[in-house]
């Protein structure tokens, strides 16, 4: 082996890229190692820090992050501590802007986007392509689906903005030069919207049926390469705000997220694998010394002086429960809390558990010091060199309360440092 | 209050039921067919969907066992389209008594059911996850059968018949006229109307319920409730039907059914057909004894758990009955014209899905011998809708389908590879409820729950003005409430990481609990209906304390 790594990081989702840039660039020799792509190519692509407390809505996300971590101490942002949750997101602005991605919002303020549904979603920051959606905004918006692509629904989304009090009206189109397939996938589209003629195509199609003082939403397929790009193309042509509106997975827009990692982490020096499962590791009493991956030919043993894992709980398979409900971390064997405990009894006709009301779900997640490092079973920290980020932390409703970046942002940028 | 006239009215739109009413139809009855909610979504919905050789109940039931084996071969010939001939095994695992194989061998060679015993080297070739310690194995004449695809072709000959469907009317009373029942009065649940049926005959085909509709006309009729529950596996661990050679018990049956298999089922007696649990101990067992069938049982991904209540029926003279899974799986009709001197009405209950043509054909025979009419019913013979041709169904008919013009259309639905045309057109005959159309197309059923899909079928039903944004919204909550009740029982493995990512797509990214126009978190129905719905609006839930609420609810084949 040639050399070892100061830190090895497992898992590619925004925490365990988050805490890869914040080391390798700190000057640490980082590789971040990780079975397969994580939340980014899921999720929204914005970056959630918390939407609602107890069901309300909240105006300056990173105060009521503080107000929640003095209220709750088992959730995430108690551990992680509120100051390194806006450092993390200032740290975060700043990188996608050097990689030319670059987001909006500072974290203070609740931005409201439209969903794909045309809920209005609250979010801390966006990304530029989807700035013009705010729904604070004023301007009547023209929502712009394809009769070709089955993953948006234009005349919903703008139905339910207006009875949520917006301007909006839809216009279905048939994107340009695929009229003869019925199905096209996400990433097609956004290949798509990458090129000039396809948008120039495009906007003959749709600009002379827009009216003056609107502003227009896409799906988010505005180029997967060239994105910034195609959105000031497209609002050239079309005299128009243009911003994107995220659908279902894959996340055109999380999957930019991710290249912007990689390309920041390459140029800083580190290296990335992806699609090479940790399998075992090697330990020198209290401390991890060096990670064994999988890799095409054999397996492969890298040294390190520190480990974060980042592999995302339940929800990436970082965290496995089987049916009797043990639950179990994959890759250290780490104890597991809050297992999913099975409803006794459901019952077989009559609504049971209505899934809108349902209690806070305990996901299986790891408890960890104020260090972030995993406990063992005795209540202390299972290794000295053992850092946790991201999903992996139990105590937070990710979805319901509109979290989940935030505490992969916070908890990676603090175990990357 | 409005009125219709009709000469047979059936009550209950099950398989029994829309049996009864095709075969009344097809001897030119003008026939009536009445559901209190969706046809198909009580006993009928709820099976594992074999169609039984008749093996399973050779020892211990065999007048069942005989009907089972007479009506495989007709439902055979007549329901082609809703049956995959997959065949079946009796396997002799290392739990199971020797001593049994013997008495099967002798109990088919009685009801005529023709079985061949094959090596257990043999049985492993054709299903590699068997249980390789088996000890003796029987191939039967098993096959499955789709019920929601069977209920709705009787239901649409029915209306080809000249005949009609009155789906979510709950009977309140029936009409009585000196010892003569001459129709029934029903409430439209959606709408709060009542309607006065005037009918010559009246056949209570109301399974499970047979009791309570029974007891309108003062009959006491009991019915028994057993409950059995089935859990769902995400794909095929065997193509032939498994059954574990011994008498019948809980949890030794596997049924492959469409893209899905179908562990059941338990046999549990319960008071009230409307309110019954599924409980943790059972999924427990039901997985344990998987594991006798197909070794990794537990390994393999569960997608949803679900019950149904068979129809026992109890005649006088037995008294009190301890073991369910003791009373005879045959049916029973109740003349009441010969036993309670009430003329215009009969009861048919009991039985089982296979058997539910001969069912139907006995208790039209005996409504025409009570109005003096001579009319040969014809459902032994006469192919119902798209089963003409006589072709089975297969499990690569819809890919087969989709690669014919794989560009021509959007997969909406990958996991059941349902397109977007099969969709809108399902839901211009049935409205935009999304939870009906799931039972007709099995929109949602595969491995990720309606996670992806069921936002691309709500927009499709409001693109295509099926439902306005306000119902839309509505049945995109009940579609969503209803799954996880058949998931959160089953949360471990890859089907609780499903689970989560289908959570993040609802609220994480849709934000489906803060659409406008929902008062809040779980209300359900939104404030005003908006444009409508041709499928009026649901709410998703009641108001509190609604626990208990009478409608039937779907559940999975």
């Amino acid at each position: 082996m040639s050399a070892g790594y100061d830190l090895i990081v497992v898992g590619a989702g925004y925490a365990g890229l988050m805490a890869a840039l914040t080391a390798q660039e700190a000057g640490r020799r980082t590789l971040v190692i990780a079975t397969g792509n994580g939340g980014t190519h899921l999720r929204t692509g914005c970056i959630d820090v918390l939407g609602y407390i107890d069901g309300k809505r909240v105006d300056d996300p990173v105060r009521a992050a503080a107000q929640l971590a003095s209220a709750r101490p088992t959730h995430p942002y108690a551990t992680t501590g509120v100051e390194a949750l806006g450092v993390a997101l200032l740290v975060f602005k700043q990188a996608m802007a050097r990689a030319g991605y670059p987001f909006e919002g500072d974290g203070h303020t609740a931005l409201l986007l439209p969903s794909a549904l045309g809920a209005a979603r609250p979010t801390a920051l966006v990304p530029r392509t989807m700035a013009a959606g705010d729904l604070r905004r004023p301007e009547p918006i023209v929502v712009v689906g394809f009769d070709n692509f089955k993953d948006f629904y234009p005349a919903l989304i703008a139905e339910n903005l207006e009875r949520g009090g917006h301007r909006a009206r839809a216009i279905m189109l048939t994107a340009p030069g695929f009229e003869h397939e019925a199905d096209l996938p996400p990433l097609t589209l956004a290949r798509a919207f990458d090129r000039a003629p396809f948008r120039s195509a495009l906007a003959a199609q749709l600009g002379p049926r827009l009216r003056s003082g609107e502003r227009v939403a896409f799906p988010a397929v505005l180029g997967l390469t060239a994105a910034l790009e195609a959105l000031a193309d497209l609002e050239k042509r079309l005299g128009a705000p243009v911003f994107e509106i995220p659908t279902l997975p894959p996340s055109i827009p999380g999957i930019r997220v991710f290249n912007a990692f990689d390309r920041l982490l390459r140029a800083a020096g580190a290296r990335v694998q992806i699609g090479h499962p940790v399998i075992g590791f090697k330990t020198d009493g209290l401390r991890v010394t060096a990670l064994t991956s999988q890799t095409a030919a054999r397996d492969r043993d890298w040294a390190c002086d520190a480990v974060v894992l980042a592999t995302g709980g339940v929800a990436s398979g970082g965290i496995v429960v089987d049916s009797h409900r043990v639950a179990r971390e994959v890759v250290f064997g780490l104890p597991v809390v809050a297992a999913v405990a099975p409803p006794e009894t459901v019952n077989g006709l009559s609504a049971p558990a209505a899934y809108f009301e349902r209690p806070t779900p305990s996901l299986p997640g790891l408890a960890v010091d104020a260090a972030l490092r995993p406990l063992d079973a005795t209540g202390t920290a299972a290794y000295l060199n053992l850092y946790a980020a991201g999903a992996l932390l139990t105590g937070a409703e990710p979805w319901r309360e509109k979290s989940s970046e935030g505490i992969s942002l916070a908890s990676g940028w603090r175990a990357g440092q | 209050m409005s009125s219709l006239t009709t000469e047979i009215l059936v009550i209950g739109g099950g398989s029994t039921g829309a049996g009864i009413a095709r075969d009344a139809a097809l001897r030119g009855f003008k026939t009536l067919l009445l559901d209190r909610a969706d046809l198909a979504t009580g006993t009928t919905g709820r099976y594992h969907g074999l169609l039984h050789s008749g093996g399973r109940y050779v020892v211990k039931d065999p007048i069942s066992a005989k009907e089972c084996i007479d009506e495989n071969y007709v439902l055979r010939r007549i329901a082609a389209d809703c049956v995959e001939d997959t065949g079946g095994l009796f396997v002799e695992t290392e739990h199971d008594d020797p001593n049994y194989a013997a008495e099967f061998v002798a109990g088919c060679q009685r009801a005529g059911i023709p079985i061949q015993e094959i090596a257990p080297g043999e049985a492993l070739r054709r299903e590699p996850r068997l249980n390789p310690r088996i000890a003796r194995v029987f191939w039967v004449p098993d096959a499955t059968i789709d019920s929601w695809k069977t209920v709705w072709a009787n239901a649409r000959d029915v209306q080809i018949h000249g005949g009609s469907i009155l789906s979510h009317h709950k009977i309140t009373g029936l009409i009585r006229e000196g010892d003569a029942i001459r129709g029934a009065v029903a409430l439209n649940v959606r709408t709060g109307e009542s309607i006065t049926i005037h009918a010559d005959y009246t056949i209570n085909a109301s399974g499970a319920w047979a009791g309570q509709i029974a007891g309108l006309a003062g009959l006491p009729v009991t019915v028994l409730s057993g409950k059995g529950i089935m859990i769902a596996m995400n794909h095929r661990l065997t193509q032939m039907v498994v059954n574990r050679l011994k008498r019948p018990a809980d949890g030794d049956i596997l049924v492959p059914i469409r893209t899905v298999c179908v562990i059941g089922t338990t046999d549990v007696r319960v008071a009230d057909p409307d309110d019954w649990p599924i409980e943790e101990h059972e999924i427990q067992y039901m997985l344990d004894e998987g594991e006798k069938l197909v070794p990794g049982f537990r390994q393999a991904r569960a997608l949803r758990v679900w019950g149904g209540v068979r129809p026992l029926y109890q005649p006088p003279s037995l008294g009190a009955v301890s073991d369910t899974r003791d009373v005879s799986r045959t049916y029973t009709l109740l003349d009441h014209t010969d036993a309670d001197g009430l003329s215009g009405f009969l009861t048919m209950t009991g039985g089982k899905f296979t058997t539910y043509r001969q069912m139907a054909e006995v208790a039209v025979d005996a409504a025409c011998r009570h109005l003096g009419v001579e009319r040969a019913g014809t459902t032994a013979t006469t192919a119902l809708p798209d089963s003409e041709e006589g072709r089975f169904y297969w499990l690569g008919a819809r890919l087969e389908k989709r690669e014919q013009d794989p560009h021509g259309d959007q997969l909406i639905c990958e996991c059941e590879m349902v397109t977007r045309q099969r969709i809108v057109e399902a839901m211009r005959l049935r409205g935009g409820d999304l939870d009906d159309i799931r039972r007709t197309v099995r929109l949602g059923m595969g491995p990720c729950q309606g996670g992806f899909c069921i936002y691309r079928a709500a927009g499709l039903g409001h693109a295509h003005a099926i439902a306005a944004a306000p119902a839309t919204n509505a049945h995109l909550q009940r579609f969503v409430t209803e799954r996880w009740k058949g998931v959160q029982p089953l949360l471990w493995g890859d089907q609780l990481r499903q689970a989560v990512l289908d959570d993040q797509i609802f609220q994480g990214l849709l934000d489906i609990e803060h659409l406008p126009g929902w008062d809040s978190v779980g209300s359900g129905a939104p404030r005003s209906a908006g444009r409508g719905d041709k499928a009026a609006v649901r709410p998703a839930k009641q108001p509190s304390g609604s626990r208990k609420r009478k409608t039937q609810t779907g559940g999975d084949a």
